[in-house]
């Protein structure tokens, strides 16, 4: 996939129109293939502003596909932060349009109920190893892997809004 | 839902631009997923569909690949507009919150290094992290207590945390494995 080009941006929007195609499990399931590609591999980011970006996305308002948009632009300008987007989402929309346009009923059959059943699994194995992933980039030592584990747990089994862990880890961030 | 009168169709006709309008405001709306947001609109407010319409649709929109929410607006606009109306509810979705997200990219390159903001992302970074690895536990907790979907999942965990394998191979493997798996245990 690298021979795209070694402009960023372009390289960039190509593997994501590769991981567009294989996607399952939403965004989120995709960060840890987008952190390998972006920061080990090429360097254009450091795992901590990937950590930041990432938590930026969660604060604002929209689809989590976006945080293609904020990290493409820290390293490939404006181009990137409109290229990264279209080409997470173009390609398999293309799929979902033509599958649409021939199931224009839907309903119900024993094969989608088989086939969600069979790929949730690979999906908790992504979602968590992107949590994971993240906890490593951010790059603060015990006290990030506490915080991590803190508001897991809290956010897994309680109903507190999401924003309350955010504004309380921004605070927590002032004295690590 | 059996009592619902069959009838309750949508108080307007469903054109292009309110397709748009009704998935701008799904796409403006969410913090941290805005699936639920989506429901609102969909079901209760715009009564485009009803609750059994709305879950197959978001069920077929998991199954295919891309981004659930994406999904959901190409199987709604087609059904209702065909490829105008898939492009209506997708570029509604999608065009607004980008434009916010685009002054947050310029704002954060701005002012990320001044160093007590770096520090306090390092904070929210790691808050983050743990937002998303709750969101896999409450899906872990909801996984079939069935050994091979423990072993999948341990196996998608390990390619992408350990040996750091590119993603497609991954899901080329696991991802017929496992729908394999779950017919061949069904039930």
């Amino acid at each position: 996939m690298d021979s795209i080009g070694a402009d960023p941006a372009w390289a960039f929007a190509a593997h994501l129109a590769l991981l567009s195609i294989v996607s399952v499990g939403g965004a989120h399931a995709m960060l840890p293939d987008i952190y390998r590609f972006v920061v080990l591999e090429h360097g254009w980011l450091s795992g901590q502003d990937f950590a930041a970006l990432v938590a930026l996305s969660q604060a604002a308002p929209g689809p989590n596909v976006l945080v293609s948009a904020l990290l493409g632009y820290q390293f490939g300008g404006l181009l990137a932060a409109v290229a990264a987007p279209v080409a997470f989402i173009v390609p398999s929309s293309l799929a979902t349009y033509v599958f649409a346009h021939f199931d224009r009923r839907g309903g119900d059959a024993p094969w989608k109920a088989i086939a969600l059943q069979g790929l949730a699994p690979l999906t908790v194995g992504l979602v968590i190893a992107s949590g994971i992933v993240l906890a490593q980039g951010v790059g603060a030592g015990t006290a990030g892997y506490a915080t991590a584990a803190i508001v897991a747990a809290a956010s897994a089994f309680t109903r507190i809004h999401p924003l309350w862990f955010i504004a309380a880890a921004a605070l927590a961030g002032l004295v690590m | 839902m059996e009592n619902a009168a069959p009838a309750l169709r949508p108080p307007r006709a469903i054109t292009c631009r309110s397709l748009a309008w009704g998935f701008a405001r799904i796409g403006l709306s969410g913090i941290g997923g805005v699936l639920p947001y989506a429901h609102r609109t969909i079901v209760t407010e715009e009564r485009w569909l009803d609750d059994r319409e709305f879950t197959e649709v978001l069920s077929v929109a998991q199954l295919l690949p891309g981004p659930n929410i994406g999904n959901v607006a190409i199987l709604v606009g087609t059904r209702f507009r065909g490829a105008a109306g898939a492009a209506a509810a997708l570029g509604g979705l999608f065009v607004p919150p980008l434009l916010v997200f685009l002054v947050l990219a310029m704002l954060y390159r701005q002012f990320a290094e001044i160093a007590w903001l770096k520090r306090m992302f390092v904070g929210i970074g790691a808050a983050a992290a743990g937002l998303i690895l709750g969101m896999g536990l409450k899906l872990a907790v909801a996984l079939p207590r069935k050994m091979w979907a423990a072993a999948i999942a341990l196996a998608a965990l390990g390619a992408a945390v350990v040996w750091r394998i590119p993603l497609p191979w991954v899901v080329l493997g696991l991802a017929p494995l496992g729908i394999l798996c779950a017919w061949r245990w069904r039930g």
